[in-house]
């Protein structure tokens, strides 16, 4: 925990604010978690805000990167594991 | 020991996601439907092998990753693996944070992010070189834990840290540039990095 001498007032240069943010962005964020960090940032606004907006870029990225699978894939895929001759298929690197 | 009876009911859910990804693994629908597919056959067959109770949405994305790399990679013969100019920290924000336009109330950040559009994200992600672009899907669009992440692409959890931080920064570089261009930001600077910033909505000087 650091305090507001530690800070020098401006995200990147913050080595506290450095790691709240990565250790928010591990995994998927759950609102509970991401309260407790800001609350560590709490002395720092500029750093608080630097976390709110790293993570609101995560979830635009998210949102526009998704993209439905074609209908017909599900049905492939399933005709597939009943016709393919499996010993065709190598699993050596699983 | 997984009975492969339950391996079509159990691993389907996960075949939005699966495709999602392998979209922007091989940047072709045809590629990544057979990438996909290849995918559930060979999850099928080593069904077996898997210990159920654990993740299997981590498994199956470590056959997706692994197949890629070794198959649709060499087939598409993109050497891709430049390394990234390095970016300085928290690149986006420190453009565009606190900064208010015109507008009464709108942000910078709040511009650029509503109006980028699906393809401009889509293209920025597939332009990054392959192992960050990996770390990045993982993490931000799909949601792993870096412990995850660790484990499906069978590297260090630092190694995957390293790649996702650079990754993110020139993801973010690459979308202010996209900015620029279609001129929902303007350009300026960022902040001197000694600059405190305490104030906001300071413009710097233009470039």
């Amino acid at each position: 925990m650091t305090n507001s001498h530690d800070c020098p007032g401006v995200p990147h240069e913050c080595p506290h604010s450095r790691s709240v943010i990565q250790s928010a962005l591990d995994g998927l964020a759950r609102a509970d978690r991401v309260e407790q960090l800001r609350a560590e940032l709490a002395h720092c606004t500029p750093c608080v805000r630097a976390l709110d907006f790293e993570i609101r870029f995560r979830v635009v990225m998210a949102q526009r990167c998704r993209e439905e699978a074609p209908p017909e894939l599900q049905v492939r895929i399933t005709e597939a594991l009943t016709t393919v001759d499996l010993s065709q298929i190598d699993i050596s690197d699983l | 020991m997984a009975d492969q009876a339950d391996f079509a009911e159990a691993a389907m859910p996960f075949m939005g996601q699966l495709f999602s990804t392998a979209l922007r693994m091989t940047r072709n629908r045809a590629d990544a439907e057979d990438l996909v597919q290849e995918t559930y056959l060979k999850g099928y067959k080593g069904y077996h092998g898997f210990t159920e109770g654990t993740n299997l949405r981590a498994w199956l994305f470590r056959i997706l990753t692994n197949t890629y790399i070794n198959s649709y990679r060499k087939k598409q013969r993109r050497p891709d693996e430049s390394d990234l100019e390095d970016v300085e920290e928290l690149y986006l924000y420190r453009r565009l944070g606190g900064r208010e336009t015109a507008q009464l109330g709108r942000s910078a950040e709040d511009e650029l992010m509503e109006h980028l559009t699906e393809a401009e994200v889509r293209d920025a992600i597939e332009a990054l070189p392959e192992q960050y672009r990996l770390a990045v899907l993982l993490a931000d669009v799909e949601g792993f834990a870096y412990k995850e992440i660790a484990e499906i692409l069978d590297i260090p959890i630092g190694t995957v840290m390293s790649r996702l931080h650079r990754g993110r920064k020139n993801l973010q570089k690459q979308l202010y540039e996209f900015g620029l261009r279609r001129g929902l930001v303007e350009s300026r600077p960022a902040p001197e990095p000694t600059e405190p910033t305490v104030s906001v909505a300071v413009e710097g000087p233009r470039s």
